[in-house]
């Protein structure tokens, strides 16, 4: 035994890692999803590999894993695993709501796509819904350039073979082929930029090297900058990596697409907001030219995302697809709240970076809820009348109350209109930005055209529901699925009401860890 | 080292990496085929690898402790393991793709329009 314990003294500063449980607590997110995909596989072994038991499965280590990590009191945080991991309270909250954004998508599954899954296929299909779920709260917590690639990667990965997982269907097998391409070609030249940031800097630590950033980088450093924003601007669907978007989510099943919606793009938002923090921090918020240019790309991305996304949603009529460049407008609102991260000025101790974070948070919170219940009506309506295009909603209004009104009540939400809780986080991203001064209100402007512009899709919507008559028969709608549209509807509302709380609740959580603040003096010369 | 042969260092690893990176970009935007496209995702990939480790070798070679430093290699093992599992994820879904459309040309993907 002593020898023993010498040997590991002596292999401290190198050798093998034995994680401690207190480091290990504020990933007990991750960790109960890892033992849930297990239980999933075992499942397929004693449940003759039925659905429903896989199903109930994955619920039941989502409602885990959130309970656990809301008994998680974060600490102030800090890296963890040697600087592979990042624990604060930003990242808690992130998994907090993916987790029951992910819970919310297996319910859907129960009381839309379960009828038409081959019996037998479900083990796989939680499998990778929930490995894909892993990956995402891992991007949501690391500052390391070894592991934003493995979490973009796992995370990427099963979201391919869900978005084909109807093996038949031939628009899902183009979808997933659309993905695939796509998203590998990204993520190849994601990696080309992160070999150049560790040729530059010689670390892998983003708040290690965002300290030498000052050295200079020239045309490397914008290489690295292109990658990283084309690897995670594919993940967030931000123009001009949004091409696949539309296409996943019409061919893909309407759960995959919605877990996709939210999921993806929110996890790919957080990393950003970590990266660019992360670098802001490590430059001391100085008004270097890094900085600016950096939060005038992503505002201008921004811009651009939310517009591009507003005019293709014009001409939609099918409805996933109408609720695809939707979800691309509210990534673009999202990229927007971003380019406060890196603002420059005197802003030595985060608060800007924390105020931001605040608003994300916010805003994927009410947006969850928004994009679950509109997926869940258009799953419902598909799975009753077999159709996804607009002319299938018409007179919905009459053949069942319930999804009419709860869909209507996401529409408005979507567009950021006052009884719902869309307007809340509008309001508040667009005061954040606008609080700033400067170019941000161009922004700000942007977002008020932009919402105006949404207007007409998103009422159209509305009004083919209540406006046209329609001779089809009335709609039979599953309790399940029937109370999950409600439970969301509800929760806008009271999300709305009760702004404060919510606002609190956010702003408590969100907290960045901040990496240490050295003041350069060990400096690697850079390889180039 | 045979005199007058001029001896290779970490500028001429960076040259060959641009230029892999190069030919894979060309690559993925000519290409109609999807495994031809694959191909190019792969180039870029090996293009990042090539430098990894030449930056490993050449500068970030020596911890601050002064011991060795291993970074850049080890990122370039998990890259080449995640390119061969994203190829295995590729290739089952160009192989459904061919099951359903007889092809795999890129072109053929144009049912999703709008």
């Amino acid at each position: 035994m002593a020898s023993m314990g010498l040997i590991f003294t002596s292999l401290a500063a190198v050798g093998p890692f034995v994680p401690e449980w207190g480091q290990m607590r504020p990933f007990v997110g991750e960790l109960v999803l890892m033992g849930t995909i297990v239980g999933v596989l075992l499942s397929a072994f004693w449940g003759r590999r039925s659905n429903a038991v896989a199903g109930v499965v994955s619920l039941a280590g989502l409602m885990l894993a959130v309970v656990g990590l809301l008994l998680v009191r974060p600490t102030e945080g800090g890296e963890q695993f040697r600087g592979m991991l990042v624990s604060d309270h930003f990242a808690v909250l992130w998994k907090i709501l993916l987790l029951v954004f992910t819970a919310g998508v297996v319910l859907m599954w129960f009381s839309t796509t379960r009828v038409s899954m081959h019996e037998g296929d479900g083990p796989e299909f939680f499998t990778l819904l929930l490995g894909a779920c892993l990956g995402m709260c891992l991007m949501g917590s690391t500052s390391n350039l070894l592991m934003i690639f493995m979490a973009v990667e796992m995370a990427s990965l099963p979201s391919y073979v869900l978005a084909g997982f109807r093996k038949t269907d031939r628009v899902g097998s183009e979808a997933a082929l659309k993905y695939v391409l796509f998203g590998a070609a990204t993520s190849a030249v994601m990696v080309y930029g992160l070999s150049m940031l560790y040729g530059l800097y010689g670390t892998l630590q983003i708040g290690e090297l965002a300290r030498r950033v000052d050295l200079g980088g020239g045309v490397p450093l914008a290489v690295a900058m292109v990658g990283i924003l084309a690897g995670v601007g594919f993940k967030i669907s931000a123009v001009p990596f949004h091409f696949w978007c539309p296409d996943v989510f019409e061919g893909a099943g309407v759960d995959v697409a919605a877990f996709l919606s939210v999921a993806s793009k929110g996890a790919g938002l957080t990393l950003l907001l970590r990266i660019l923090m992360t670098i802001g921090h490590g430059l001391g918020y100085a008004g270097s030219e890094v900085l600016t240019s950096l939060a005038v790309t992503v505002g201008v991305m921004g811009a651009i995302t939310c517009t591009v996304g507003n005019t293709g949603a014009y001409v939609q009529m099918n409805m996933k697809r109408l609720l695809a460049y939707s979800s691309i407008a509210h990534a673009g609102y999202m990229l927007c709240i971003l380019s406060l991260v890196v603002r420059g000025g005197s802003d030595a101790n985060g608060v800007m970076a924390n105020s931001a974070a605040q608003a994300l948070l916010l805003y994927l919170a009410v947006y969850l809820f928004m994009n679950l219940g509109a997926f869940t009506v258009a799953g419902l309506v598909q799975r009753e009348t077999g159709g996804e295009r607009l002319e299938d909603y018409t007179g919905l209004g009459r053949r069942s109350p319930l999804l009419a009104v709860c869909m209507g009540a996401f529409m408005f939400s979507l567009v950021g209109l006052p009884p719902f809780a869309g307007f809340g986080a509008k309001v508040y991203v667009m005061w954040k930005l606008g609080a700033n001064g400067s170019w941000w209100w161009a922004l700000v402007a942007v977002i008020g055209v932009n919402t105006v512009f949404s207007l007409y899709y998103y009422l159209r919507v509305v009004r083919v529901m209540f406006m046209v008559e329609s001779e089809k028969p009335e709609m039979v709608v599953s309790p399940l699925g029937g109370g999950l549209a409600l439970v969301c509807a509800v929760m806008l509302l009271v999300m709305l009401v009760a702004f404060e709380p919510v606002l609190n609740l956010t702003g408590r959580y969100a907290k960045l860890h901040l990496p240490r603040s050295v003041p350069t003096g060990q400096v690697v010369a850079g390889g180039l | 080292m045979v005199m007058g042969v001029m001896e290779i260092g970490l500028a001429h690893y960076l040259v060959l990496g641009a230029v892999l990176l190069v030919c894979g970009l060309v690559t993925i935007l000519t290409k109609r085929n999807a495994i031809g496209i694959l191909i190019g995702v792969e180039l870029v990939l090996n293009a990042a690898n090539i430098n990894l480790v030449a930056f490993n070798r050449y500068s970030h070679g020596v911890s601050e402790g002064g011991g060795v430093a291993l970074a850049g290699q080890v990122f370039a093992i998990f890259v080449i393991v995640l390119a061969a599992a994203e190829a295995a994820v590729a290739l089952s879904i160009f192989l459904n793709f061919y099951n359903n459309f007889t092809s795999v040309d890129v072109e053929k993907a144009k049912e999703l329009r709008g």
